[in-house]
């Protein structure tokens, strides 16, 4: 269960009980700017005009008289319509703290900070502010008639007040004349020639922070002066203040309401609080409280048949018990029920699911590994790396790679900041590279498989030697010379370059690498390999600041250049996460042709003035924003190990290299581009999975929050570490474990925790691993026993077009490639061993597909089947890329209770030539039911998952014993790897088997023989023994002993 | 179902019980002769068609009509495993040779004469197919009820004696006894 902060609400509850009762009229107007908007408490859709954003700043200033004030500047102002006035009277009120008067802080002439004017007649009282001896204060008064005319106050009488300081202003317009009041006591008053009973209030308004021009009610002042140019509207004097608490009453408040405070006529905001936003309950019939906290009435909408209240309704402060009806489907209910406007989510467990937890875990999702981690030498400044720092990173921290700079650059104009180590063809000056060569060798040292990437060190527009430049960017083969002297003096150093990087950041440098000189670049070097001798090293690109610029990828690929890059790298930004930047990297990916990819300068800011924990989200989550699109190799700009960041990425390390990310789903959903949500990402190596939990809300803290596994069980107790900024190297301890798949921690506002425990593996069954790789490419005959890592059968002589194929890429090397296989036919495998469903907790079945064309028969389907042993298939996994099918893919449970369907909830076509993973995980939860969870990605991206039930069992008669691949459409299917594993496998008893070993040993026998004789009445009757089941171990039980002993031995 | 069947062969110093196949076969009872306060031996024997395979058996003998010999003690087969659910109890070791389709000799029984006469020895084993009877590896299993007669003759003359000590007679007989089948 989690529960929220009630700041807001307490401090609420405290005002409300300060707040004495509203007694006299109500504002018709009234601003706090609390919302930080301009915004009419009254009339929240108004709109009110500022000024012009060229000429002064607005803003909302936490330098407020409470919560925050409009901030004006220069020509910015408030202007506020008063065609709501009826009674040819109006008092405002405003707090008001007078900084200064000009663009350049100092004072001005004329000060004036509000003015109220009627636009139909002419008419305007304006006020300024008196500065004690600066401004100009004889005008601090001023109304104008219609011809223009101005009144000026008696500037003996207008009080001074003191800047930078806050004073409540009551301004009294009635009859023919303003009352002025300060803090609540009058301080002057000044008469005008006309009533205000005269006035056009349908064009009246106010205007707070505007100068108007001497004379005019209509013209700003002081714009030549703010452009600072000749004219004549050029007397400085709109203030620079901020206003605060404005109101305004269609009336003139008396005397006393003033001196008593007019923020006590002012009705208290209205506020709505409620202590639950998410309420996660068993199946069970079960009541749950709510405290709503509000001064105003609300009501209680949407509630679902299944949610009853026992108040629908009320006014201030309340408890509604809420009743949840018992939940006797097979699938969790949720809804959101609205208490006005607010959301309350209610997800409510099945009677017959798992009990629902607020974060899920589908263990057997994997995505790809992640199988290099670069430590970066680019950003690493010493001249040489120690013994011990090296063995920290390659040994501790265990990196398997280095990156690390090709010189060549020139001297900026104004630093001398060259490397110019390549002065010519064929020259390398050793020199600059001495510091890399030893941290390399101190890599090499520790990890002789290291992998070395090298990548061209930039220096702007001097990143190149002029030898190597043409007038419009690099000399390709000139280039290619300096890269093939750099890889062969590496070589010289016995420094293999494994990965090559020739350009990154493609705006930051001048080489101008476009894909059209990229490929040749790589073309000419391909033949320097060649020539010279040298390993053609992998080439990276094309590793802009950001993915999808200038559609480089798009250019390469439609050219026909895909084969000049190995591997597709990118610097994604932490400040780019979001929706955009992650739809250009899909169209790079797209474009990339199933390349490696790699994020090749993982950034992770560090700014001295940001704590480290508010730059983690973006940090964290440009890394998981990786490894959730597939990526295998990952490099951190600036690695560090100590602090908050330090720690952090050294645990992440050693989650990272070696694991491959799994689906995980927590209560609000597995996006992590928004701020502020609680994100989750999960790791797994083998049977080690690590759980990273990343609360960056400053005001969430989830309590209790539980995580359950899908399916799999912990085999040991769940350690966890707790990061935040007052802790930065961890708190540490178990968490409390509910069950053998589930566990809870409190996860407090800004916090990064992680996880680790192992899944219990030790009785998995593997029934079938399905790679094809032993076979031989090309066509597959009618009738042929397809005997890869198991014997397939074909059975049918109608198959046609069945091949292996090299679908290295999207697929593994080889893949089988089938199609048009008539309705009876197919091809099918035996299972390693029969099973039942008795015998395991779950199945597995995880393969990869893709299909040649989308346009396909109609109706026809892409079927994986698992059989039992009467032939039918108890699992169904239907794949329909047809356009016109109603469901893209489902899966069909047949079982005791017969044949279920459930969606998959594929959110759309198959792609044609995409390939796509696909991971069910089929769980028998009861004698009724079957739970199914599955995880598709489409070329290494999530694309569906979900969890759902379907009300039949499989039939515990009969053994599951085949696996089958069928696809009837015109179209190839290509499927690979095909894996189906029974977890928490049980042998079934064994006959005869009296030690539980699952065979019927000499040890059985002579535990037989001290059984023969026993009694179920006997303390130590082995039931095992008496195979008759008549209570008693006899001859007879013998026999039967004798003989399954025979035949096992 | 009806099948049982046995052949005893009784001497001296070799007795065979056996039994047959043959449901209706019966061999005659021979008697044992041996001369008082000779020790002698009579071996119990079971014949067995392909079609049964012997897993054990029990039997209890029953001397209370050959007071004037005793028993003095049982040599089981090497196959067989003893245990205590009767005078003849064993189990035959599935480790071991398969005991079907031959005459096998279970056990032998030791006997000391005592004064001249005649007796009869009672071998019986039945108690619903728990612990007594010939036990198959089909499940089923068939009761024993079976005998043979022991003379004792007086001690003779040393050469009538030695004479007698030669002359073994063999003895059979059958007897019908109902096989149940579980």
């Amino acid at each position: 269960m989690r529960t929220f902060k009630l700041n807001a609400c307490l401090t609420a509850l405290s005002l409300a009980a300060l707040c004495p009762s509203v007694q006299s009229a109500e504002p018709l107007i009234s601003f706090d700017f609390n919302e930080q908007s301009i915004s009419n408490i009254n009339d929240p859709s108004a709109t009110y005009l500022t000024g012009d954003p060229n000429h002064g700043d607005i803003s909302f200033s936490t330098e407020a008289k409470s919560g925050y004030g409009l901030e004006v500047d220069s020509l910015r102002y408030l202007r506020i319509p008063l065609d709501q006035i009826s009674n040819n009277a109006v008092t405002v009120k405003f707090d008001y703290y007078h900084i200064d008067s000009t663009p350049e802080g100092n004072t001005a002439w004329h000060s004036h900070s509000f003015a109220l004017r009627d636009t139909s007649n002419g008419y305007m009282w304006s006020h300024g502010f008196r500065n004690l001896g600066n401004d100009f204060w004889s005008d601090a008064m001023a109304g104008i008639t219609k011809d223009g005319a101005q009144i000026k106050g008696n500037a003996d009488d207008i009080p001074n007040f003191a800047k930078n300081t806050w004073h409540e202003y009551v301004l009294v317009f009635h009859d023919s004349q303003v009352d002025w009041y300060v803090d609540g006591v009058f301080a002057y008053t000044q008469k005008f020639n006309t009533s205000f009973s005269q006035w056009d209030w349908s064009n009246t308004d106010i205007t707070i922070g505007a100068r108007f021009k001497g004379g005019s009610t209509t013209e700003i002042d002081g714009l030549d002066a703010y452009l600072n140019q000749t004219g004549n509207n050029n007397h400085l004097g709109s203030v620079h203040a901020i206003f605060d608490n404005v109101r305004i009453w269609d009336s003139a408040l008396t005397e006393s309401e003033i001196t008593a405070g007019v923020e006590n006529l002012v009705p208290e905001e209205a506020y709505l609080s409620i202590n639950k936003e998410y309420i996660k309950s068993s199946s069970a019939n079960q009541q749950v409280s709510l405290y709503v906290s509000s001064n105003q009435a609300w009501q209680i909408d949407d509630l679902p048949s299944w949610v009853h209240a026992d108040i629908s309704s009320g006014d201030g402060d309340a408890e509604v018990i809420l009743t949840l009806e018992e939940n006797a489907l097979f699938n969790p209910r949720e809804a959101t029920i609205n208490i006005n406007g607010q959301a309350i989510t209610i997800l409510q467990s099945a009677a017959y699911a798992l009990d629902h937890s607020d974060a899920v875990i589908f263990p057997d999702s994997e995505n790809q590994e992640i199988e290099y981690m670069f430590y970066d030498l680019k950003s690493s400044w010493g001249a040489t790396m120690g013994d011990d720092f090296a063995d920290k990173l390659y040994l501790i921290d265990g990196f398997n790679g280095v990156r690390t700079s090709i010189y060549g650059t020139r001297d900026r104009p104004d630093q001398a900041n060259g490397k110019p180590a390549h002065p010519e063809a064929g020259v390398v000056d050793a020199s600059y590279y001495a510091p890399e060569v030893q941290k390399i060798k101190a890599a090499m040292a520790r990890n002789e498989n290291l992998i070395v990437f090298a990548s061209k060190k930039l220096n702007g527009p001097y990143s190149f030697p002029e030898w190597v430049l043409q007038s419009d960017g690099v000399d390709p083969e000139k280039y290619a010379i300096l890269l093939a002297d750099y890889i062969e003096y590496m070589a010289s150093e016995g420094i293999p370059t494994h990965i090559l990087g020739i350009d990154n950041e493609y705006i930051f440098n001048e080489g101008k690498i476009w894909p059209d000189r990229f490929q040749k670049i790589v073309g000419f070097l391909k033949t320097l390999s060649a020539e010279r001798g040298f390993p053609m090293p992998q080439i990276i690109g094309y590793e802009d600041y950001e993915p999808g610029l200038r559609d480089w990828m798009g250019n390469l690929n439609r050219n026909g250049w895909l084969d000049t890059m190995d591997i597709y790298g990118t610097h994604y930004y932490p400040e780019d996460r979001r929706e955009r930047e992650i739809n250009l990297l899909r169209q790079d990916i797209s474009n990339s042709g199933f390349k490696d990819r790699w994020h090749s300068e993982l950034h992770w800011n560090t700014k001295s003035d940001i704590p480290d924990i508010e730059e983690i989200e973006d940090g964290l989550g440009s890394l998981f924003d990786m490894t959730d699109h597939g990526f295998n190799g990952l490099m951190w700009w600036s690695y560090g190990r100590s602090g908050l960041r330090g720690n952090i990425m050294r645990e992440l390390m050693g989650n990272l290299l070696n694991y491959s990310p799994v689906m995980s789903d927590d209560h609000d959903g597995s996006d992590i581009l928004t701020d502020g949500k609680l994100h989750t990402r999960v790791l797994r190596k083998g049977n080690q999975i690590r759980v990273w939990v990343m609360n960056f809300s400053t005001e969430n803290s989830y309590q209790d929050y539980q995580f359950s596994l899908n399916n799999r069980k912990l085999s040991d107790p769940v350690w966890y570490r707790q990061y935040s900024e007052t802790i930065p190297a961890g708190e540490t301890g178990y968490a409390e474990q509910i069950n053998d798949k589930s566990f809870t921690l409190d996860f407090p506002p800004m916090t990064v925790t992680t996880f680790s425990f192992n899944l219990d593996t030790a009785n998995d069954q593997v029934l079938l691993n399905e790679s094809w790789d032993n076979l031989p490419m090309g066509e597959v005959n009618a009738n042929q026993i397809l005997a890869a890592d198991h014997n397939w059968q074909q059975q049918s002589d109608t198959v046609s077009g069945m091949s292996i194929i090299d679908a290295d890429g999207p697929l593994s090397s080889n893949a089988l490639a089938l199609k048009s296989l008539a309705d009876n036919s197919r091809l099918t495998v035996d299972l390693n061993s029969p099973i039942r469903a008795e015998n395991y907790d779950a199945l597995t079945l995880s393969l990869n597909v893709m299909f040649d064309s989308t346009s396909d028969t109609l109706g026809a389907r892409r079927t994986v089947e698992i059989l039992n042993q009467a032939g039918d298939a108890a699992y169904q996994l239907i794949l329909n890329s047809s356009n016109s099918a109603t469901s893209i893919a489902e899966l069909a449970v047949d079982g005791l209770q017969g044949k279920q369907t459930i969606d998959l909830g594929i959110p759309e076509e198959f792609e044609a030539n995409v390939p796509y993973q696909i991971h069910l995980t089929i769980t028998p939860n009861s004698d009724s039911q079957t739970q199914i969870a599955w995880v598709i990605y489409r070329n290494k991206i999530n694309w569906a998952h979900g969890n759902s039930f379907v009300t039949t069992a499989t039939d515990p008669s009969y053994d599951l014993n085949q696996l089958s691949i069928k696809n009837s459409n015109s179209s190839r299917m290509l499927i690979d790897d095909i894996q189906l594993i029974a977890e928490g496998y049980q042998a079934p008893p064994v006959d005869g088997d009296l030690d539980g070993d699952a065979a019927i040993t000499p040890a059985d026998l002579t535990l037989f023989r001290a059984q023969l004789g026993k009694r179920v009445s006997d303390s130590d009757f082995n039931e095992a023994a008496d195979l008759d089941n008549d209570g008693i171990v006899s001859r007879r039980d013998y026999s039967l002993f004798y003989s399954l002993y025979r035949q096992n031995n | 179902m009806n099948k049982k069947i046995k052949q005893l062969l009784c001497a001296a110093t070799v007795s065979v019980l056996s039994f047959t196949s043959q449901a209706a076969f019966l061999m005659p009872p021979s008697d044992v002769t041996v001369n008082a306060g000779d020790s002698f031996a009579v071996d119990v024997q079971v014949d067995l068609d392909s079609s049964e395979v012997l897993t054990g058996l029990g039997f209890n003998l029953d001397l209370t009509d050959a007071a004037n010999i005793s028993l003095d003690s049982v040599d089981l087969a090497a196959w067989l495993d003893a245990d205590p659910f009767a005078d003849v109890s064993g189990s035959v070791d599935p480790a071991g040779p398969v005991i079907s389709d031959d005459i096998y000799t279970i056990a032998t029984l030791n006997f000391t004469a005592g004064a001249a006469g005649s007796g009869t020895v009672d071998l019986t084993g039945a108690d619903g197919g728990f612990f007594l009877g010939l036990f198959f590896d089909d499940f089923s299993y068939q009761d024993v009820d079976t005998s043979f007669n022991v003379t004792v003759n007086p001690v003779p003359e040393s050469g009538t004696a030695s004479l007698a000590a030669l002359a073994m007679m063999m003895v059979f007989w059958r007897r019908k006894v109902k096989r149940q089948q579980n």
